[in-house]
């Protein structure tokens, strides 16, 4: 005869399935995801920190604040194929503040210091404005606030820098909550084929 | 010292009468007042009043303009430089890509042509033949100026001394018309008006006939006056600019009047020395 299950069978039993369950969801989303042929993107024409034009001098941080993910799902990306690799960036410096004693605005851009400046090729230490930097994103600091996009723009910048959702962080909500928000609907799904290449050749 | 007023708009490019329909890119004053201006793919000549003289059509756009001392008007295309006589006529080209790619620039003193070549990044020595004489600008670490912005502009004094603008370096360098380095002023200051600020400043400028420098910033643009020295003497009224002009070029007239291109209206806006801001007309968009 079979004794009556203990509280630990019960308690194993209810943590398997709840695995299961578990692992069939992600599976459910892993199989949503691959087999899904367009996602979510900003089309930097519209995205009011990166369309040139747009009179706003404060960034649209919405991309930040209202992805359902607790850090967004949004990142900048910059194409530095397009950077000037100048030696005052103005997404990189806050180029307002005072200039400290190296001749450099004192303060950044970036509220949480994402971005890394690195002096490159031939190095003159003697005449630092000189060289030639680049302007490398943290990804895993990086929220998506738009700031140094906004900074990078034309005329002030050369608008190398924008805001791109990067596919393998983004859930692919099904209302994507920034879509819901974007002032200026620059939120459109497109196709994963011309998507993808995009993201990593710039990443590359 | 001269003290400069903004004396309005030319009217020779109100934008009611404005002969450039997209570009209006650089603009010199001949040695009789009458203003020549290249853009589109256009030079027009304007009389000292805003009277139109001539205009003609050139092969490919037009982004750099300078008055010849035989009468002739130096045209800057991508890959060369064209001349044209005052009726249009293309009296000689120089185009050879591996030696003037991108002529953002031009200045023309006795037998010298200086090419501020934004695509070699260095000013490019010819003599009135055309034949190249050597670079300027190349000699240090850098590798030539820094021309964030894909433009170069430089100008001549009376001394001979050539002065460019190294937007990227946030200076005015001064080379003798060998090459020599001279000096440089100028230096990053968000804050202090006497330092260039943003990314790339100054983009573009000039000198008078007391040997000051005309600097133009952009975003926003900023007029301002240097003495040859390199102080800031005055920081001319520039609010009339709209926000996203850039490379806003630059020429002093023979009485000291200071033009500058506003870039998104193609206008020409006036600084006249105070003595004669009062004869300048004014007309606004
Ligand atoms: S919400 Fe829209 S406008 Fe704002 S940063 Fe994101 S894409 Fe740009
Ligand atoms: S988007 Fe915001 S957090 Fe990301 S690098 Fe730019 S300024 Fe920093
Ligand atoms: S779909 Fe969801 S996870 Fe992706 S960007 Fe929009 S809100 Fe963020």
């Amino acid at each position: 005869m079979k004794d009556d299950p203990s509280r630990r069978d019960v308690l194993t039993t209810a943590a398997r399935v709840s695995a299961l369950l578990g692992l069939g969801a992600v599976g459910a989303y892993m199989v949503r995801k691959t087999m899904a042929h367009d996602g979510w993107q900003i089309d930097p024409e519209l995205c009011v920190n990166s369309h040139v034009g747009a009179a706003e001098l404060v960034a649209c941080q919405k991309c930040a604040t209202t992805c359902v993910l607790q850090l967004s799902a949004v990142r900048a990306v910059n194409n530095h194929a397009g950077c000037g690799r100048c030696y005052i960036c103005p997404a990189y410096f806050d180029v307002k503040s005072a200039v400290g004693p190296d001749g450099l605005p004192s303060e950044k851009a970036c509220p949480r210091d994402a971005i890394r400046r690195v002096a490159i090729g031939e190095i003159d230490p003697g005449d630092m404005a000189n060289n030639y930097y680049e302007y490398q994103i943290d990804e895993k600091l990086c929220n998506g606030c738009g700031i140094c996009v906004m900074g990078c723009k034309e005329p002030a910048g050369l608008g190398s820098i924008r805001l791109e959702v990067r596919y393998d962080l983004c859930v692919d909500c099904n209302r994507c909550s920034i879509a819901q928000t974007c002032p200026t609907d620059a939120y459109e799904r497109i196709p994963f084929d011309k998507s993808k290449p995009v993201v990593a050749a710039e990443r590359a | 010292m001269t003290r400069y007023e903004h004396a309005g708009v030319h009217p020779c490019s109100a934008a009611s009468k404005s002969a450039f329909s997209a570009a209006l890119r650089g603009i010199a004053i001949d040695a009789d007042g009458a203003i020549l201006a290249a853009g589109d793919a256009k030079v027009a000549i304007f009389d000292p009043d805003g009277a139109l003289r001539s205009s003609w059509s050139t092969p490919t756009p037009a982004h750099a303009i300078a008055a010849c001392d035989d009468g002739r008007i130096a045209v800057g295309l991508v890959g060369g430089v064209a001349f044209f006589a005052r009726d249009g006529s293309c009296v000689e080209r120089w185009s050879d890509s591996d030696q003037i790619r991108f002529p953002t620039s031009l200045a023309i003193r006795g037998d010298n042509v200086l090419v501020g070549d934004a695509g070699f990044r260095h000013v490019r020595r010819f003599d009135r033949g055309g034949r190249f004489l050597g670079t300027i600008g190349m000699d240090d670490r850098g590798g030539g100026f820094r021309t964030c912005n894909g433009h170069l502009d430089l100008a001549i004094d009376a001394e001979q001394t050539i002065h460019v603008a190294d937007p990227g370096r946030h200076r005015v360098t001064r080379f003798s018309m060998q090459g020599e380095r001279l000096g440089h002023f100028g230096r990053f200051d968000g804050v202090d008006p006497a330092g260039f600020a943003g990314c790339c400043n100054p983009t573009n400028l000039a000198v008078t006939s007391r040997g000051e420098i005309v600097t133009v910033s952009k975003a926003p643009v900023a007029v301002k006056l240097f003495s040859s020295n390199g102080s800031l003497i005055a920081v001319l009224p520039s609010d009339e600019f709209d926000s996203q002009c850039k490379n806003c070029d630059v020429a002093v007239g023979p009485d000291d009047r200071i033009l500058v291109v506003e870039t998104v209206w193609r206008e020409i806006h006036v600084y006249a020395p105070a003595a004669l801001a009062k004869q300048t007309p004014e007309e606004s968009r």
